[in-house]
């Protein structure tokens, strides 16, 4: 609890990063990881033919792609840092600590790719009219910048592999075995044939704007694009089965087994029916591109795009489902305290070690019982900012106080117009891990169980929105605040 | 206006797709799995045939004159329509009758089996097309 409380009240913050990095996802596999090796392709294609055409098409399309990855990429893909960090600073603290080199790598790795992609696109005019040895070298570099996409996202991969189910890192700490968590390859081989089909379908979609109807030459593209297709679908259906049937041991170990099993069979059977609708509609694009270009609508096109789009949501979606109630699998729970921790944070309490208290609005005070006297009100008062910072620290990650999976909806739901008392409430939440798996235990005292239950009586009389650091300011609370974290920061920190 | 006798006339495969879209429909109709693995099954069976043994010869016949890519070309749509038809063919006996997956089964099973149809006839154009080459060269 060593920063602010960013939150969002209405759409909740796991909103904020999802469509963030859903965007991204799309444009990074989309448009770079999978484009590039195209994209290359095609450009040693048209000169090993002497097609000039090969050429224009390629670079008409790569600079389409120029464009939205220097743009819309880059912003998106620092924007999921930048939102994580605001969401849950602790996580990605905790992940720079222990993947400290790989993010350095992945930095260089990213600057390069950056560097790449401008020179690859400014010159390739230039270096084409340079004569066959000059364009056998921007070719090469194409090919490096294909690689370097790659590179980037392996990297990455690793991390987010991690999150999900950090395998024996857990025991013995160590960088390479963070790295070579048990679903890191499998995922890694389901998004590479992902990402180049995916770059297909929008090739074959450019395609049909960067060529004429009547273009003998657009049947040849979109038929040697549509084999490119055609080549990663099995392997998108592959690697597929591997990463989901590697899935259920990671959810067990974080959900607990029968939820896990219950939790898994209806997603198990969403994202094969997804996978299987998608795999499908790219084949049947496929097909129709080879044995009929002429008749190739655009809006054929947007189906498997959509197929895939939803297939990659349903998949970055999962990816937060499996790691429930962890932010990191078995290490740390999604409201930002380690597992470790919670036996110091149980008996102490959270606010003891909270550096910062969140201000309660005007509007926020609104809705105490009347004909309190004047001193009962500032007790009250002082009860129900404590309250909130009971709130926000460990449940504001996952629930809003009138948005999206609010905490009043389920408690209207849980115990309708009843008042909300604290006996009422906090026996509930003093269980709730039981109750409600994907949530992580309470992890605060006994007398905060209190607090928290007086304050949730309070948002019973009062809708008003619950304001976040960003917009309400903090206090800080106590500057002298234990720090809890110190020592396992630098367990974290020496491993690498 | 043409007349229907007309439009199905003008391409060789026309009849052959309506019968066996008509087929699809009546087999739709009678719900039983059975008959429709049977029937189906025997359909796809048949224009496979016809398929792969038009690009078996034609492709024993061009041999030396095309690369593996046009060789690709050749083969690729029949494959993918045997393939997706037996996909059809799989939803449609797996799920409940008139269900989402049992229409979208029987849609993909239709338009698959004139594809692979489709896909036999066109090799047959284009074999006399390349015979002619050869004739001519
Ligand atoms: C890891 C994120 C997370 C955290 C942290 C969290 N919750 Fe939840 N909570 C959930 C999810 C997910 C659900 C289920 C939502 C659903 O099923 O619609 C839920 C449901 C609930 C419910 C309804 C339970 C039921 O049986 O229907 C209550 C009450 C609740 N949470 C209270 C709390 C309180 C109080 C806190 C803070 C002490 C908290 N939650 C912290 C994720 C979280």
């Amino acid at each position: 609890m060593d920063f602010p409380v960013f939150h969002l009240d209405f759409f909740g913050n796991r909103w904020l990063i999802a469509t963030i990095a859903i965007l991204h996802v799309l444009v990074n596999h989309g448009l770079a990881v999978g484009m590039m090796p195209l994209v290359a392709a095609m450009e040693w294609y048209g000169q090993k033919k002497q097609d000039p055409r090969w050429d224009r098409l390629a670079y008409k399309i790569l600079f389409f792609c120029f464009l939205i990855t220097t743009t819309i990429g880059a912003l998106t893909g620092v924007g999921i840092w930048l939102s994580v960090s605001l969401v849950n600073p602790y996580s990605i603290a905790s992940l720079i600590r222990v993947f400290f080199w790989a993010w350095f790598t992945e930095w260089l790795v990213f600057i390069t790719e950056v560097c790449l992609i401008l020179a690859y696109t400014l010159t390739w005019k230039k270096w084409s009219n340079q004569g066959p040895e000059k364009k056998k070298q921007h070719i090469r570099l194409g090919f490096a910048l294909a690689f370097f996409s790659w590179v980037t996202m392996a990297i990455i991969v690793a991390i987010l592999g991690f999150m999900m189910d950090p395998g024996n890192w857990l025991t013995d700490h160590s960088f390479w075995t963070g790295v070579m968590n048990p679903l890191y390859i499998p995922q890694l081989a389901f998004r590479t044939p992902l990402a180049a089909a995916m770059a297909g379908i929008i090739a074959l979609f450019l395609i049909l704007f960067f060529t004429k109807r009547q273009d003998g030459f657009r049947h040849e593209a979109l038929r040697a694009v549509a084999l490119w297709t055609l080549a990663f679908a099995p392997f998108v259906l592959a690697a597929g089965w591997w990463y989901y049937t590697s899935v259920p041991d990671a959810m067990k170990d974080n959900l607990g087994v029968s939820l896990a099993t219950l939790a898994f069979a209806d997603w198990q059977t969403k994202f094969l029916q997804i996978a299987v609708v998608t795999v499908v509609t790219i084949l049947l694009v496929v097909q129709f591109a080879i044995s009929r270009p002429n008749l190739l609508p655009k809006v054929a096109l947007v189906v498997p795009f959509f197929a895939i789009l939803w297939m990659t949501g349903h998949f970055e979606r999962v990816r937060e489902f499996i790691r429930k109630p962890y932010v990191i699998g078995q290490y740390m729970y999604a409201n930002g305290m380690r597992v470790d921790d919670y036996a110091l944070l149980q008996r102490d309490g959270v606010l003891t070690y909270a550096t910062y208290s969140n201000p309660l609005t005007e509007a926020e005070k609104a809705g105490l019982p009347e004909r309190l006297s004047e001193p009962e009100r500032t007790a009250r008062l002082e009860t129900i900012q404590k309250g909130k910072d009971v709130f926000m620290d460990t449940c504001s990650r996952c629930h809003t106080g009138h948005g999206v999976n609010s905490i009043t909806s389920h408690l209207q739901r849980m115990f309708g117009d009843k008042p909300w008392t604290p006996e009422l409430t906090a026996g509930y939440i003093e269980g709730m891990h039981y109750a409600q798996p994907y949530m992580p235990p309470f992890p605060g005292s006994k007398a905060e169980l209190q607090l928290l239950g007086a304050y949730l009586e309070h948002l019973q009389h009062n809708k008003a929105p619950i304001p976040g650091a960003q917009s309400a300011g903090v206090i800080v609370h106590d500057e002298n605040a234990g720090r809890i974290a110190t020592k396992t920061n630098q367990t974290e920190a020496a491993a690498r | 206006m043409k007349t229907l006798g007309q439009w199905l006339s003008e391409k060789s495969y026309r009849s052959t797709v309506v019968n066996l879209v008509m087929l699809t429909g009546v087999l739709a109709m009678s719900q039983s799995s059975e008959l429709f693995m049977a029937v189906g099954g025997g359909a796809i069976a048949i224009a496979s045939f016809y398929f792969l043994l038009r690009a078996i010869a034609l492709t024993a016949r061009t041999k030396r004159f095309v690369n593996p890519y046009q060789l690709s070309l050749t083969w690729i749509p029949g494959l993918l329509a045997i393939v997706l038809a037996m996909t059809g063919l799989y939803l449609v006996i797996s799920a409940e009758p008139f269900s989402m997956g049992y229409c979208l089964g029987v849609i993909l099973f239709a338009c698959e089996l004139a594809m692979l149809t489709i896909a036999g006839v066109d090799l047959d154009d284009s074999a006399s097309k390349s015979s002619r080459i050869i004739e001519v060269v």
